[in-house]
């Protein structure tokens, strides 16, 4: 057994490359909003991307593992969910919505059809990821 | 999956965070597998009885029904 003192150093360090990881993502949201609307959109991108770009590399080059198995498996629950909302969203949704306008009862907003594409986009994306993942050699 | 981390975790005086940092998950991994909340890949399986020096049966108990009757 590993002594305790170092075991919560190492703890205590993975914390800290968390909260650098997560806080330069934050940073990187909050400059492109401030930025923009202090009008200055081309800065609040560079300032977005740049706060992704770091929250990576803290990531891939930090000296251990800042997400560990129940993070992923956090992640995988969490992304299930949301898929099946959107599943429903687009289930009840999508034709509902088209054969309503096709009887000419009513007349889908530009953003509606635009989250029904956005949805059937989404699905199509996870079909071609699914298969890849299990056709992978 | 019901398990004896907690008092594996005890009989050396370990923290969860101690524990966490032996086998590089967080603490709150820890705590979530000794709460029936999470349970643990093999992987990590593995690593907790080798830590204790114990098998992963002694860790573990998945209550698996072996009765052949119900298969």
């Amino acid at each position: 057994m590993a002594n305790n003192s170092s075991e919560h150093d190492w703890l205590t360090r993975r914390t800290r490359y968390r909260r650098v990881a997560f806080g330069l993502l934050v940073a990187g949201i909050t400059g492109f909003a401030l930025a923009d609307v202090a009008n200055y959109p081309v800065i609040g991108v560079a300032i977005y991307w740049l706060g992704f770009a770091g929250f990576f590399a803290v990531r891939r080059w930090a000296p251990m593992e800042l997400f560990d198995e129940r993070d992923c498996s956090l992640e995988r629950q969490a992304s299930y969910d949301t898929l099946r909302l959107a599943a429903v969203a687009l289930v009840l949704l999508a034709p509902t919505a088209a054969t309503l306008e096709e009887v000419g009862y009513y007349e889908i907003p530009p953003i509606v059809e635009g989250a029904i594409w956005s949805y059937a986009g989404l699905f199509a994306v996870f079909g071609v990821a699914y298969l890849a993942r299990r056709y992978r050699p | 999956m019901k398990n004896e981390l907690r008092r594996y975790r005890d009989e050396v005086g370990l923290s969860q965070a101690d524990l966490a940092a032996a086998v590089s998950v967080s603490r709150q991994t820890i705590n979530a597998i000794e709460c029936d909340r999470y349970d643990p890949s093999i992987e990590l399986a593995f690593k907790l009885a080798r830590y204790f020096d114990c098998r992963i049966e002694d860790l573990f108990d998945p209550e698996l029904d072996t009765d052949p009757q119900n298969d």
